[in-house]
């Protein structure tokens, strides 16, 4: 397992799009902290208003916009296997189809989780900054529970990422991955949701969207534990399809 | 030696591989030829398990998924450009380093052994289908494995190219270890491989050594040649053999050489020239798969 996961970090890490997009995210994450959320200040932002909540509001805001290029990280990873065929070579080279994968999970987890930490860091590092450059600002004294919430966001970014293993795995192609996550979360989940109403906050994105507090429904959201339990059970079972495809399947 | 038991594959209603069975010598290069679309490269995906079907393939008496590093038990080269484009050569092999439990040392060792040092930092996705090749063939090698399993591996290189290659299989194998080679370079084939395995329409035509096919009764012919070839020509009429005019004689199939002079000789006739003739790999290889071809040129426009 050691030499799998040592391979899927390198192939990982040895790629330019993995860079350029870890900054794209960044730039933005920047960006939207620093002169919407910081500096400028949107009306109706919980974020801009300036409260003891403001720190709070801007980790469960900005980790979201990172971790939609981390995902695509992610996809490219897994989807570039079987674009340029070496998936031949992951699994000739390994005994088990299930130790590959789940070597692939583990590395997908871990990049997301540490991208999600540091992009949060980075967003509320912007903020602050943004606020000190605002003419006569001043932040309250905060109100943010540091475990809670790096525990939400690892929670919120592995799952992402598993999101993007999951539907790339199962696509097998690059292009239809990338369409499929920009497209359901962003279209078919909030058509969905004016067909569920109320229910749906059970919908898989509201749901894991819930965990942090944001919703791409109109749906009230879950509490955040409930939604981790739903998000979880989803991705539990996407994740159980997902390994039967990948052992059952020909390799490509 | 790899012990391949009546692999199939079935693609909807057509059977791609159809309970083929065969070994693969250590110590030997076998080659596999097929005409276009014969199922040669599935056979290979089957062998390895990357295609599920029927039947099974052991290595040493065991499936391939049975040992802890299986690219240290074979290596492979299924397709030249299964490389990601822009990852340098070194570090895609590095990948499958890491994969494989090898050090990374071994990833400069086979650079250098298929030539591509100069290039290592560059990524592939412009190399030429040669310089391709040559690094599917390093990756092959990354592990030292016991067998190599090769798909077109000279496709797209360049005459130096192709015997750098010919040497390099056939002293891998003197070693000890055994190749099993796809190609469609006949006269290839014929240089570098002691045995093969021709496959047609999914099904096994011959499993056997080159010089066995090429010298087996009615593939071999004799020409014969004589200064009254008028008799000759009455003489092999006589005793119902057939025979084709070339080159100021006969080629004449269904008899030896000794069985011809022999005739020659109780008819007083004086031969010029007799000598045994081989039919070349590719001779055999159309005569055996006439009728397994999948697709077929014709020589005339259809309109």
């Amino acid at each position: 397992m050691l030499a799998n996961l040592k391979a899927e970090f390198r192939r990982l890490l040895t790629i330019r799009s993995t860079y350029i997009l870890m900054l794209v995210g960044a730039a933005i994450t920047f960006f939207f902290s620093f002169w919407i959320e910081g500096f400028k200040g949107i009306s109706g932002s919980p974020a801009s208003e300036l409260r003891p909540t403001a720190i709070q509001e801007i980790m469960n805001n900005s980790v979201g916009l990172g971790i939609t290029f981390a995902c695509i990280v992610v996809i490219l990873f897994m989807a570039h296997e079987y674009r340029y065929n070496t998936i031949m070579y992951t699994l000739t080279a390994t005994a088990s189809r299930t130790r590959a994968l789940l070597a692939k999970a583990i590395v997908a987890a871990i990049f997301c989780i540490v991208y999600g930490l540091l992009a949060t860091g980075l967003a509320i590092g912007a903020y602050l900054l943004g606020v000190s450059f605002r003419d006569g600002a001043s932040l309250p004294a905060q109100e943010v529970d540091i475990l809670y919430n790096l525990g939400k966001i690892a929670f919120y970014c592995a799952s992402y990422a598993l999101v993007g293993l999951l539907v790339a795995t199962a696509t097998r192609n690059l292009v239809g991955s990338i369409a499929l996550f920009m497209i359901y979360p962003t279209t078919a989940e909030p058509l969905l949701g004016l067909l569920l109403k109320d229910n749906a906050k059970y919908l898989p994105i509201t749901a894991l969207d819930s965990t942090m507090g944001v919703s791409a429904t109109t749906a009230t959201t879950l509490e955040p534990g409930k939604a981790m339990l739903v998000s979880g059970l989803y991705i539990t079972i996407a994740g159980l399809i997902t390994w039967i495809l990948y052992v059952k399947r020909d390799a490509n | 030696m790899i012990e391949a038991l009546n692999l199939s594959k079935r693609y909807k209603k057509k059977m791609a591989v159809d309970g083929i069975s065969f070994n693969v010598e250590s110590g030997k290069v076998t080659g596999f030829l097929g005409p276009n679309g014969a199922g040669k490269s599935t056979t290979m995906r089957l062998m390895l398990g990357l295609d599920y079907g029927g039947g099974q393939t052991t290595f040493d008496g065991k499936p391939l998924y049975k040992y802890n590093q299986p690219s240290q038990m074979v290596g492979i080269l299924l397709e030249a450009k299964a490389f990601h484009p822009t990852r340098s050569a070194r570090n895609h092999l590095r990948i499958l380093a890491a994969m494989g439990g090898v050090p990374y040392s071994r990833v400069d060792e086979v650079l250098e052994i298929v030539g591509l040092t100069e290039v290592a930092k560059k990524g592939p996705g412009k190399f030429s289908l040669g310089m391709s090749q040559r690094l599917g063939i390093a990756a092959a090698l990354l592990g030292q494995p016991k067998y190599l399993i090769l798909d077109e591996p000279a496709n797209g290189l360049d005459p130096e190219g192709i015997a750098w290659l010919r040497e390099f299989l056939k002293d891998y194998a003197a070693q000890g270890n055994a190749v099993f080679v796809s190609s469609h370079l006949l006269t290839e084939m014929a240089l570098m491989a002691e045995n093969i395995v021709v496959i047609g329409k999914g099904k096994l035509i011959a499993d056997t050594s080159i010089k066995e096919l090429e010298s087996s009764k009615g593939r071999a012919s004799v020409f014969v040649r004589s200064d009254k070839q008028d008799n000759i020509e009455k003489l092999l009429k006589l005793n119902k053999l057939s025979f084709i005019p070339e080159n100021n004689g006969f080629r004449v199939t269904g008899a030896t050489t000794d069985e011809i002079g022999k005739l020659a000789f109780d008819n007083k006739l004086l031969l010029l020239e007799l000598s045994k003739q081989n039919a070349s790999l590719e001779d055999i290889f159309l005569e055996i798969t006439e009728n397994a071809e999948e697709f077929k040129g014709h020589d005339k426009e259809t309109k």
